[in-house]
């Protein structure tokens, strides 16, 4: 796995900040300000809410505004996912509801309480509209909440010691640790309202402190969704070699990945080498983990799907990219107080700051500066850093709206002179990732148009034909890269190689993976073998069958005759292949003035009701030959005879100008050649 | 050569080359002679048959009507001439053997005219055309000097070769077999070459082989059909006395030794441009693929080129070969009919890729091929082919059937500029069974072509 530093130049920037930040009212001695993860709701709270609450956020279109009593300071506070239920905790005994219509409170609150008396409430989570998790110093404590009845209902209780927990809106699992040490992860799963207890799992901790203490932090489990698995982040620092040894701590941090499988406890797959120790922090975009370093304001990106060092059990990952940087972010200040400052109306805003708290999945928040921002992922800089372009593929068939950027990729590592760097075979390599993901397409493509039985369907959606983040089909490849590069390439021999070294190798991916070849790519080769004069090369590969037969490509064919007459056999072959080219068959041969040949073809493979007499008559008569015509002649009149009982012809045949020419030759009588005498003839 | 043997079949009298511009004076006439075997024949018997060639060939030219004289038959010898060049004459002798006894013996026409010509196509092929060799002086018997040193090189060699004994048809055609294979694997094969070709960018052209049959060549139709000759009947030949080991059939004998000895062919190619190429011969071996690589004379190959070519180059084809090998097996014994089976053989020849295919021959890697009919009907089966190809070549496409006297049926078609001659030996047999037979072969292999009827 190759790593890459990119400059910090302007277009470089792989990561930034939304554009539209959320601001909120930054934290002050009177002012609170708390995110809900699971609603992506930033709450502002005044005075303990008596003097307002404002709540923003990512998802919502107006802010919400409202009042509560104060009633002691606000210690967490969420709205339920519809926005119907505020939950405030205010002591660790209790948490406070109240109703919500139209996004005002009804002002009438309700309580819970936990369950025992020495019980403290760690903190609570709305897994649903109604489903709501106490998580205390004891247990897990499940409650359906009925607003009307202003009531929760114990759903069902889980006994566990808990030092603290964390929760992932997105596959709905609850982690709480527990344990002296805070080791001991485990987790639940909440689904159709029901909160399942997996097996549970530790995580290794060498060199534990004597006496024990909370070793593993909440800021350093990050449950999340990666390809649609369910994993946990678990955050390693470096440890002392020796407790006693007050030497600097000179390792590296790592990321540990556990994956949740369905029947089996959670193992460790994957581990994630750091370039860094310090304070960090994850955030996930587009299945890619991004982790921040805060000391080197810098970020590393990886992704476990690319590959790496396996002992069999464990993949360990360096970054696909390290020592990325976050675009600079400019602060809009209000126009009045810029004016009053005489200040710019735009500041620089500190990235990396000491102030941001990263919240999942990729959300960055200034308590400071009173703002919120998601992060997002910019892959048009990796344009420029095609040194290894396989895994660049690898990567960026994995992202979602790739596809221009990977399309200018291509285009570059194609492109001539400038590719001639890249070797051919890594171009292959690069022309099978894509095609895999082609062949994954058409391959569920297929499957939605045949009708399947539903208990059949379900079984080849499990199959490994994924649908794919990308798909770069053949017009894709043609439009955007050949055809440009055909219309202005120079006009030597050295480019037309290329575009058949190039063009070859796309073939053989698509062949490897079994897609059709589309006429248009087979055309960019036989025009660019054709301009080098190589005929006898581009023969070789009909030879082979490596072109598919279509009409366009015969037509083509005929086209070359006149510079390789050889390219007419080609065509007629390949015509005979297809199963409906007979007709086309015939007027070759018929333009060859091969008349008795193009008949016996015809009488072998036409029915003989659909043979045109008059096109026969027509070639026969202009090819000069009296015995040639005379054939021709009487064969359709033995025709007739059978079908109709008399040798005439029909007057739609438009037969009774040869009718007259045969009179001129051979005159009325009937001549003792038979048909299959002069049928044998030349 | 015992005398009995000699009389049995066909021998070379002379063979002799001679320059047909120049005038020299009547008692030097003698230094016109360019090549002329035997070696030991007096001066005077080698200007007489000069002299009367020239006489035969200038008589045929004035009142011949259709162009050249191309043999002399006589009783007990056939002549054959050829004008390779403006200005150059060559002929060849062959005596016949004691007809007598061995009616069926006459030599066909076309296919030692083809020996002749082809004699001269190797020439040029290793030393450039006869007027390439010409020294601009004063005297007109020195410009001939150093085309008399090579003609002398070459053709005492090439002469012990020819095949004059047992000449059939296919030295006529002298066509290329290509290996059967799926597209997939001939695309890898495509693939294999462009890398190579972009690799090492001094290679001009390249040509796969697998065994003794062509994958891919990137030559003009002319020149494969001479080096895949030269390849089949001599260099492969020689390479069976190599060490398995060696990779370079020419090239360096040993490549991981600095001081090993070099011996690379020098090929003239494309002839029909004004001046020819002239290309080294790299031919490297692994796997039973053998890599032909043509690289111009004038890049100086280095120690470092053949060491990297076997690094990069050898592991690939040792990955395809596996492939390709696994293929040509799955292809002989799937088809009973491309091994041969006794009562029904072909000979197929495709003059616009120069595609051959015969089951009247076997072939053997290394060896050349040899009739393998019914021995018996052996020379009377594939003289008569050659009979109905020269029977095409005045008369145009078409179908002939004929019977021979040892009762084997043969069937020859033209269609299209490709050959086909089908022989059925099955006792008895009627010509409706004969057709049925010839339709049935062109069913199962030949489907995917139109040979018209």
């Amino acid at each position: 796995m190759s790593q890459t530093t990119i400059e910090a130049t302007e277009t470089n920037f792989l990561l930034q900040l939304s554009q539209t930040a959320i601001h909120f009212e930054p934290v002050t001695k009177i002012t609170n300000v708390f995110y809900d993860e699971v609603t992506r709701q930033v709450f502002t709270v005044r005075s303990g809410g008596a003097t307002g609450v404002n709540v923003k956020g990512p998802k919502m279109k107006n802010p919400i505004n409202f009042c509560v009593e104060d009633k002691g300071a606000v210690q967490s506070i969420k709205f339920s996912p519809d926005q119907q239920i505020l939950a405030i905790q205010r002591t660790s005994k209790s948490v406070e509801f109240q109703n919500f219509s139209n996004q005002v409170p009804d002002g009438v609150e309700y309580s819970q309480s936990c369950r025992g008396s020495s019980t403290t409430i760690i903190g609570f989570v709305w897994v649903s509209n109604t489903d709501f998790i106490l998580v205390t110093n004891q247990g897990i404590e499940h409650y359906q909440v009925i607003p009307d009845k202003r009531y929760l209902r114990a759903v069902k209780n889980h006994s566990i010691q808990g030092n603290w927990f964390v929760y992932c809106p997105l596959s709905g699992l609850l982690l709480v640790s527990s344990g002296p040490l805070g080791t001991s992860l485990q987790p639940y799963l909440f689904k159709n309202h029901q909160l399942l207890r997996l097996t549970k799992f530790e995580v290794d901790f060498p060199n534990p402190p004597q006496p024990a203490r909370l070793c593993l932090v909440e800021r350093d489990v990050t449950p999340t969704v990666l390809y649609n698995q369910m994993v946990v982040l678990v955050l390693k620092h470096p440890t002392k070699p020796n407790p006693t040894s007050s030497r600097e701590v000179t390792g590296k941090s790592e990321i540990v990945v556990y994956t949740l499988c369905k029947d089996s406890p959670p193992r460790k797959t994957h581990i994630l080498q750091l370039e860094t120790s310090g304070k960090l922090a994850v955030s996930i975009l587009d299945n890619l983990i991004i982790v921040h370093h805060q000391a080197s304001k810098t970020s590393s990106v990886f992704d476990i799907n690319l590959t790496g060092e396996s002992d069999g059990r464990v993949v360990t990952l360096r970054p696909f990219l390290a020592s990325v940087t976050i675009r600079p972010y400019f602060l809009n200040i209000p126009a009045s107080a810029a004016m009053l400052n005489h200040e710019p109306s735009q500041m620089s805003c500190e990235l990396y700051s000491p102030n941001w708290v990263f919240f999942q999945p990729n959300i960055i928040i200034d308590a400071l500066l009173g703002c919120l921002w998601s992060l997002e992922l910019v892959l048009t800089p990796l344009i420029n850093m095609a040194e290894n372009p396989c895994e660049l593929f690898d990567f960026l068939l994995q992202r979602t709206d790739a596809k221009p950027t990977a399309m200018e990729v291509l285009s570059r590592l194609m492109c001539f002179p400038h590719s001639l760097s890249v070797e051919l075979p890594v171009l292959g390599r690069v022309f099978d990732k894509l095609n895999e993901a082609y062949r994954n397409q058409l391959d569920i493509e297929i499957q939605s148009q045949i009708a399947m039985p539903a208990g059949a369907f379900q079984l080849a959606t499990g199959s490994s034909s994924r649908r794919p983040n990308m798909v770069i089909d053949q017009t894709n490849i043609y439009s955007r890269i050949l055809s440009p590069m055909i219309e202005n390439k120079p006009a030597n021999e050295a480019c037309d190689r290329f575009i058949v070294a190039i063009v070859s190798e796309y073939i053989r991916s698509l062949v490897q993976y079994h897609i059709p070849v589309q006429h248009f790519i087979y055309e960019v080769l036989i025009e660019a073998f054709a301009r080098l004069g190589q005929f006898y090369q581009l023969h070789q590969l009909f030879q082979y069958h490596a072109v598919a037969d279509s009409k366009p490509l015969a037509c083509l064919l005929l086209s070359l005759e006149s510079v390789y007459p050889a390219a007419y056999q080609l065509a007629i072959d390949m015509l005979k292949r297809i199963s409906n080219a007979n007709e086309e068959i015939v007027e070759i041969l018929l333009s060859k003035n091969k008349v008795l040949s193009a008949l016996r073809f015809a009488r072998d493979m036409i029915p003989i009701e659909s043979i045109s007499a008059r096109k026969f008559l027509e070639a026969a008569q202009n090819s000069q030959d009296p015995s040639v015509f005379y054939g021709v002649y009487q064969y359709f009149q033995q025709r007739n005879q059978r079908a109709r009982g008399s040798p005439a012809f029909l007057k739609g045949e438009h037969c009774e100008v040869y009718s007259r020419h045969f009179k001129l030759l051979f005159g009325d009588g009937d001549s003792n050649i038979s048909l299959s005498d002069s049928l044998s003839m030349g | 050569m015992t005398n009995s043997e000699s009389e049995k079949s066909h021998s070379l009298v002379n063979f002799f080359v001679f320059d047909t511009s120049r005038n020299f004076p009547e008692d030097e006439e003698y230094k016109s002679i360019i090549y002329y075997y035997p070696k030991e024949t007096s001066k005077d018997t080698q200007m007489k048959e000069i002299g009367r060639t020239a006489a035969i060939l200038k008589f045929s030219q004035t009142f011949g009507t259709s162009g050249n004289c191309h043999s002399l038959h006589t009783r007990k010898t056939r002549q054959y001439f050829n004008e390779p060049e403006p200005g150059f004459c060559m002929a060849m002798t062959v005596k016949l053997p004691n007809m007598s006894l061995h009616n069926d013996l006459e030599p066909h026409d076309k296919v030692f005219n083809s020996l002749l010509v082809h004699s001269y196509h190797m020439f040029r092929l290793f030393m450039g055309t006869m007027s390439s060799a010409l020294k601009v002086s004063e005297q007109p018997e020195e410009e001939l000097e150093q085309l008399k040193l090579r003609a002398a090189y070459f053709y005492s060699k090439h002469l012990q070769m020819m095949p004059l004994e047992d000449a059939d048809l296919a030295d006529a055609f002298l066509g290329i077999q290509f290996l059967p294979m799926d597209k997939l694997s001939f695309l890898k094969v495509r693939s294999l070459v462009s890398h190579v070709e972009q690799t090492f960018p001094c290679i001009t052209s390249t040509t796969v082989l697998y065994q003794d049959q062509i994958i891919w060549t990137g030559l003009c139709q002319d020149d494969i059909q001479l080096i895949y000759n030269y390849l089949t009947t001599k260099l492969f030949p020689a390479s069976l006395s190599l060490n398995t080991e060696t990779r370079f059939l020419t090239g360096p004998a040993d490549v991981h030794s600095l001081t090993s000895e070099m011996r690379i062919p020098h090929v003239f190619l494309n002839h029909s441009q004004t001046i020819p190429d002239e290309c080294q011969l790299v031919v490297y071996r692994i796997a039973g693929v053998t890599v032909c690589l043509f690289i111009p004379a004038s890049v100086e190959l280095d120690h470092d080129f053949f060491a990297s070519l076997d690094l990069i180059v050898g592991p690939r084809i040792v990955a395809l070969s596996a492939d390709v090998a696994e293929q040509a097996l799955v292809r002989k014994t799937n088809s009973s009919l491309n091994t041969g089976t006794d009562s029904i053989r072909f000979l197929y020849f495709n003059q616009w890729n120069m595609a051959f295919k015969s089951t009247l021959h076997q072939s053997i890697p290394g060896h050349r091929r040899i009739l393998q009919c019914q021995p018996s009907a052996n020379n009377d089966v594939i003289k008569t082919c050659a009979d109905l190809c020269e029977d095409f070549s005045s008369f145009g496409e078409g179908e002939i059937l004929v019977k021979t006297k040892s009762d084997a049926w043969v069937i020859g078609k033209l269609s299209n500029q490709r050959h086909l001659y089908v022989v059925v030996t099955r006792k008895n047999a009627e010509l409706v069974d004969i057709c049925d037979e010839v339709r049935r072969l062109r069913n199962l292999l030949f489907k995917d072509i139109l040979l018209l009827e």
